[in-house]
């Protein structure tokens, strides 16, 4: 009836999957409860930018996924980027939907995707369990997102921005209607398992263990708080660090079952490697930050802030602000960079040493 | 969705993206049409008094409700309730929203709290939001009279090592007196008595600026002292 897999592995898997989303909670209240809101921004920079940017390696730096998917990987942004302007000039509350409804469509397909590797690997479910977990985790999701008071007030405000007002007899009706749905759709989920015993099928309950794991960080931090910042900060912990896991893993495996051409990738994994691939997400994250024009002081959750420039009275400086400031920021790196190179080139060309003659 | 095979048509290919952004080209050009021919719905609208109400209905314990009813106070002109409202969100512990707890900070300003809860509430706001584009608007009165005032002004503003950079507003239909809006540096201690003290200086003869400046000890007990 019951058969375990692992993702990973049972250790590796406890940690990443089964236990991170109770962490995630604790970090989040903890963030609630003492560090400023643009800790926000940071969890962003630190977690969710390098997770797109695991994302592009596993797509742009695999060279069989480039060859395979070469137009949906060249057509596909070219659309999305245009169609995104476009958005911005005539449409701004559809672009800002369109945003918000398909990241919540890609946290939930990212759960089930990882749900169905617990199937995969153990072997389990029936054919049509895909299906029915899918629903599983819409229902669950649509249930989160119309009930809680943290989404109901953002869809409400929405549409009526949209000019679709809904009065309160309207919403509480959808409310109760959404409430029978997800009854009705637990009994059938439980139909399912009782069918999938009774046609001989076996049961991942570590799947079941990482469904609730999930749903707990998402339905705690949606009821449970009176801001954003605790939904941000557990949410993109969550879904940043499994699927950055996710992706290692993934190359690390075709690394060593050498399924996959090498490239980018393959140089990124491996033994003593991990820390390349981590190190290129950090570099990511702040060439997006530069690129965007936003403060690098938004990495220190608050805390951590670059020195600004106050006015110097008595030499009549008055204060910098921040793009003069930054400005002197750059002005000091071209010193820096220049300086340590006149450093290096001190001891690494000298021609009298035996090291150096060895390569000349 | 199933993987679109290899060698399907480019229409199953794209599948995903042409049904995503068929809904989105739909709601996007209704909502197109809809902004063309009417304002959008804004604090000022009634549709937004209709959200605020559904809102309080449906989520009556919400600090983002308390926001929307202190916004719908003020636009009745009740300031009590719009400070009940206020300091109600605050005491849940709300972080996230910008706009609640600059109009805090500035409403307790423009009604002369104790300057002391006055700088509590613009670090509050500094500290969530560091990097905000919003100003601060300290209330001049009949404002500068000439070059010489707004040098002098300048001058004084820039002294102040919280004060970013600073514009100056003459009156308008929203407000007949002169303002500075004041833009605020990241990272750095608040202490809105400097502010009322420069923006002072104008209070003082011409020719006594260059050896006086103005020192608050409070937001109404400014005098002069020796540079």
């Amino acid at each position: 009836m019951f058969k375990t897999g692992y993702i990973l592995n049972p250790r590796q898997d406890l940690v990443w999957f089964l236990l991170l989303p109770f962490f995630a909670v604790a970090l989040a209240l903890g963030f609630q409860a003492w560090l400023p809101y643009v800790a926000v921004a940071s969890i962003n920079l630190w977690i969710t930018i390098p997770h797109h940017y695991a994302g592009w390696v596993r797509s742009y730096g695999m060279p069989d996924v480039w060859e395979r998917f070469k137009d949906r990987l060249i057509i596909g942004p070219i659309a999305i980027v245009a169609f995104t302007i476009l958005g911005l000039q005539f449409a701004p509350i559809t672009l800002l939907l369109l945003v918000t409804a398909w990241d919540h469509q890609h946290s939930i397909m990212q759960q089930h995707g990882l749900a169905r590797i617990y199937d995969f690997k153990a072997g389990a479910g029936l054919k049509h369990t895909r299906r029915v977990d899918l629903g599983l985790h819409c229902v669950l999701y649509a249930y989160m997102f119309l009930n809680a008071p943290l989404f109901r007030f953002l869809w409400i405000r929405e549409l009526h921005r949209m000019r679709v007002p809904l009065s309160a007899d309207v919403i509480n009706g959808l409310l109760v209607a959404s409430q029978v749905v997800l009854v009705g759709y637990l009994i059938f989920y439980g139909y399912h398992l009782w069918r999938t015993v009774r046609q001989g099928a076996v049961i991942n309950p570590v799947k079941y263990a990482f469904i609730g794991a999930s749903y707990f960080l998402w339905y705690f931090v949606a009821w449970h708080t009176n801001s954003i910042l605790l939904y941000a900060v557990a949410h993109r912990l969550m879904h940043g660090v499994q699927y950055i896991v996710m992706v290692y893993a993934f190359m690390s495996r075709s690394k060593e079952k050498g399924t996959f051409r090498e490239g980018l990738w393959s140089r990124m994994t491996g033994k003593g490697n991990l820390r390349w691939f981590l190190l290129g997400g950090v570099a990511y994250a702040v060439l997006f930050q530069l690129v965007i024009n936003r403060p690098l002081d938004e990495f220190g959750f608050g805390v951590v802030n670059f020195a600004p420039y106050p006015a110097i009275p008595e030499f009549g400086i008055p204060a910098l602000d921040y793009s003069a400031g930054y400005a002197l920021f750059s002005q000091m790196m071209i010193y820096t960079y220049g300086l340590m190179h006149y450093y290096l080139d001190s001891f690494i060309w000298k021609v009298s040493d035996k090291q150096t003659q060895k390569g000349l | 969705m199933a993987l679109a095979p290899d060698d399907s048509p480019w229409y199953r290919k794209f599948r995903m993206l042409l049904g995503i952004y068929l809904i989105a080209i739909a709601f996007g050009v209704r909502e197109y049409v809809v902004s063309r021919q009417s304002a959008p719905v804004d604090p000022e609208t009634e549709e937004w008094s209709q959200m605020a109400e559904v809102v309080s209905q449906i989520n009556p314990a919400d600090a983002d409700t308390e926001y929307l009813k202190a916004l719908e106070a003020l636009k009745a002109g009740d300031r009590d309730a719009f400070v009940g409202h206020m300091e109600t969100a605050l005491d849940k512990g709300v972080k996230h929203n910008d706009v609640l707890l600059r109009w805090y900070a500035q409403h307790l300003f423009s009604t002369g709290e104790d300057y002391r809860l006055v700088n509590s509430a613009l670090e509050r706001w500094r500290t969530n939001h560091p990097f905000t584009a919003e100003p601060l608007e300290i209330p001049m009165g009949s404002g500068p009279s000439g070059p010489a005032d707004e040098e002098a002004l300048a001058r004084e503003l820039e002294r102040v090592p919280w004060i970013l950079r600073h514009e100056l507003q003459p009156p308008d239909e929203e407000d007949p007196g002169w303002r500075a809006l004041v833009y605020i540096r990241p990272a750095t201690q608040i202490d809105i008595r400097q502010a009322v003290a420069a923006v002072s200086i104008l209070a003082l003869p011409p020719e006594l600026r260059e050896d006086f400046r103005v020192t608050c000890l409070t937001l109404e007990d400014c005098r002069r002292v020796p540079r």
